[in-house]
């Protein structure tokens, strides 16, 4: 089969003298490594729309956050609550196929969350922050689904992450056995991935970009392997029970992840985050059992070797599988 | 498409006689994907850290009479950092654990010069000293994820130096208490005019590279400049961030003064700096898309959306005022995207 062009190989026989500057600027054109003007100008376009509504939602929400006394309860919330149901008439006037339908529902997901923060400082419910993004995340689904617009996607399940965190926070605090509340945003995270694997295979959903897919999946092993790594730095025998679920759980998640990566075969990415994973809990248990058996500075040198080591394997496993999984594709 | 395509393309466009052969690239693909890469940094960044502490104190006793100086710390960095260089020369494109123990060399070199510099002459010292550092190993490390790390590396150091040039308020020399470490500037004209003047040179070098792109790819340059293009446009994105009144992410990220309060009440028109830096993120995005790298373009948008958090926490304006100031830009932005619409249409 014949080889793709691209800048490496194209910077490659650059460097034979093959071809001239004008030429290899041509190549970079026709190959499609360089935008179209159609595409600077539609770029140039989307960015200036998701950055002027970017910047006009966060000038409300610092307006809240200056908590304007002058102003009285009713201009308050009418500052807030007008921008609001603005953006939701001019979403349904303009419709949520279009992006500036979309955006203006992004828009009202952000507002819906000033309004919730500034009920919140005018009647001091005394509400925990997690209680605030609980019901921002219900109370902006609608308009989420209503968009669908991957960014309104991501942002709502940022919004679904600083919950499950913040409640885990809080609880951790106060609990001192058990598992560690911080599985919570991890199996949610596991649990959103596995259902956005099984909306992929629908293209024209918002939810199936890969970027997004990729992202909660990292941010469930981030809180799987924070989890990991605090169990093994602070092990207790009594927490026997506890630490053999949290180890079943993270070696399931991390066998589920691994498996769904083989079975689709399109993606690295899975095994890059398992791999960073598993060296960072592998090292941390390396590093607790050698101050256990005070093995000296020499530990330090071993810890580094053994980084690099692992860093190496993993390279090279994840490169010959990528080679692997490329050779079957091209066979068919 | 492939290079038979190509060569017929260019042909046609009278770029090429027909009669040239079509090379045979070797099948080597590009760079790993960047999220290897990033495994890979963080990888050897550790192991970095591990190294430097195991040969300070290991080898304190024998060169240095149990006394870690920035003498001893100098030597200790430069050796490794040579020693790091003289492995990818050797090995480094054939072997990936020499490119891995290369790399991480080098990180635990970079730290002991760092920490040398720092004693001999304070945070002012470390900042310049390391720009010139990660410049030298820009030209002398064969790697490209180095060449790209230190591309980075020697903006921040640029950015900090900046820094601690105007405010002097960086961990290493922590100011008395009651000083606010920053200069008399009030006049926006002015502190914006200081913001073009650590920027505008590290854009042009930016855009420098991705306008003549071909121009040192047909020289053959590729393998040295594109790290350097990839570091310059993810530094635009990321090292904003160090150039921050009163150094509150110094405080943030646990390197301050035990204590110390994360800003001061009298930056002024120095406030606006986070938000010229959420601005730079614009060129950032548009020199990335311009190279179709989409992992850059996602730093930029992340590192955009950052400075606008940061916008809110630094003090020294009203946050009425900085309301007033994104609203006013937002709409100005969407007036802008309203024109462009109308005018291309």
């Amino acid at each position: 089969m014949a080889l793709e062009v691209d800048r490496a190989r194209l910077g490659r026989i650059g460097k034979n003298g093959e071809l001239s500057a004008k030429a290899i600027d041509a190549a970079l054109t026709i190959c499609g490594l360089r935008p179209a003007p159609a595409e600077w100008r539609g770029f140039a376009l989307r960015t200036l729309r998701f950055a002027g509504v970017l910047s006009l939602a966060a000038g409300i929400i610092f307006l809240v956050a200056f908590n304007w006394q002058a102003l009285g309860i009713y201009g308050r919330f009418a500052m807030i609550q007008a921008p609001l149901l603005a953006a939701l008439v001019f979403a349904f006037a303009k419709g949520a196929n279009q992006l500036p339908g979309k955006l203006a529902l992004l828009f009202a997901v952000l507002m819906t969350g000033a309004v919730l923060a500034l009920f919140g400082q005018t009647y001091q419910t005394g509400a925990d922050a997690y209680e605030l993004f609980l019901a921002w995340t219900a109370l902006g689904l609608p308009w989420v689904v209503a968009s669908r617009y991957t960014p309104c996607w991501a942002l709502w399940l940022l919004l679904l992450n600083l919950t499950a965190a913040l409640y885990a926070a809080g609880v951790e605090h106060t609990s001192d056995d058990g598992l560690s509340a911080w599985l919570l945003p991890a199996l949610l995270d596991l649990s959103t991935y596995l259902a956005l694997e099984a909306l992929a295979s629908r293209p024209t959903s918002a939810l199936s970009p890969r970027w997004l897919r990729r992202a909660v999946m990292a941010a469930a092993m981030a809180f799987g392997t924070a989890v990991m790594v605090v169990r093994i730095a602070v092990f207790r025998v009594s927490d026997g029970l506890a630490v053999s679920v949290e180890i079943l759980l993270f070696l399931a998640a991390s066998a589920t992840l691994a498996g769904i990566a083989y079975a689709r075969k399109n993606d690295l990415f899975a095994l890059a985050v398992l791999a960073l994973a598993w060296v960072t809990v592998t090292t941390t248990l390396i590093g607790r059992g050698m101050i256990e058996a005070h093995a000296g500075v020499g530990a330090l040198f071993l810890i580094a070797l053994y980084l690099i080591a692992a860093s190496t394997g993993a390279v090279k496993a994840i490169s010959y599988i990528g080679q692997q999984w490329k050779a079957e594709g091209e066979g068919g | 498409m492939s290079f038979d395509e190509l060569y017929r393309a260019l042909a046609e466009r009278d770029f090429i006689s027909a009669s040239q052969p079509v090379p045979e690239p070797d099948g080597e693909a590009a760079a790993s994907p960047w999220y290897v890469q990033v495994f890979v940094g963080a990888g050897a960044w550790l192991a970095g850290i591990f190294m430097l502490a195991f040969l300070v104190i290991e080898l304190r006793d024998t060169f240095s009479h149990g006394r870690v100086g920035w003498g001893f710390l100098l030597a200790l960095g430069l050796t490794s950092c040579a020693g790091a260089s003289l492995l990818y020369a050797i090995a480094g494109a054939r072997s990936v654990f020499a490119a891995q123990f290369a790399l991480a060399m080098s990180f635990a070199g970079q730290f002991g010069i760092a920490f040398g510099l720092g004693d001999l002459g304070g945070a002012h010292l470390v900042c310049w000293g390391m720009l010139i550092v990660e410049i030298t190993l820009v030209v002398a490390m064969r790697n490209h994820l180095h060449r790209l790390l230190s591309s980075l590396a020697a903006v921040v150091a640029w950015a900090l130096a900046v820094h601690q040039l105007f405010f002097g308020d960086l961990s290493l020399n922590p100011l008395p208490p009651g000083a606010s470490g920053v200069l008399p500037i009030w006049q926006l004209p002015l502190s914006v005019l200081i913001w073009l003047l650590v920027w505008a040179p590290v854009v042009a070098a930016a855009r420098w590279l991705v306008r003549h792109e071909g121009e040192w790819m047909a020289r053959g340059r590729d393998i040295e400049l594109r790290p350097v293009t990839h570091g310059l446009i993810a530094a635009i994105s990321v090292a904003p961030l160090a150039l921050h009144p009163n150094g509150f992410w110094v405080i943030l990220l646990g390197l301050g003064p035990v204590g110390s309060h994360p800003a001061s009440p009298d930056n002024g028109w120095l406030a606006l700096w986070p938000l010229l830096a959420a601005l730079l993120a614009l060129p950032a995005m548009a020199l990335a898309f311009a190279l179709c790298h989409r992992p850059l373009v996602g730093l930029a948008i992340l590192f955009g959306l950052l400075e606008i958090s940061c916008f809110y926490y630094v003090l020294g304006a009203t946050l009425l005022f900085k309301s007033l100031v994104m609203v006013a830009l937002g709409l100005l932005l969407l007036a802008a995207c309203h024109w462009m619409e109308k005018r291309w249409a």
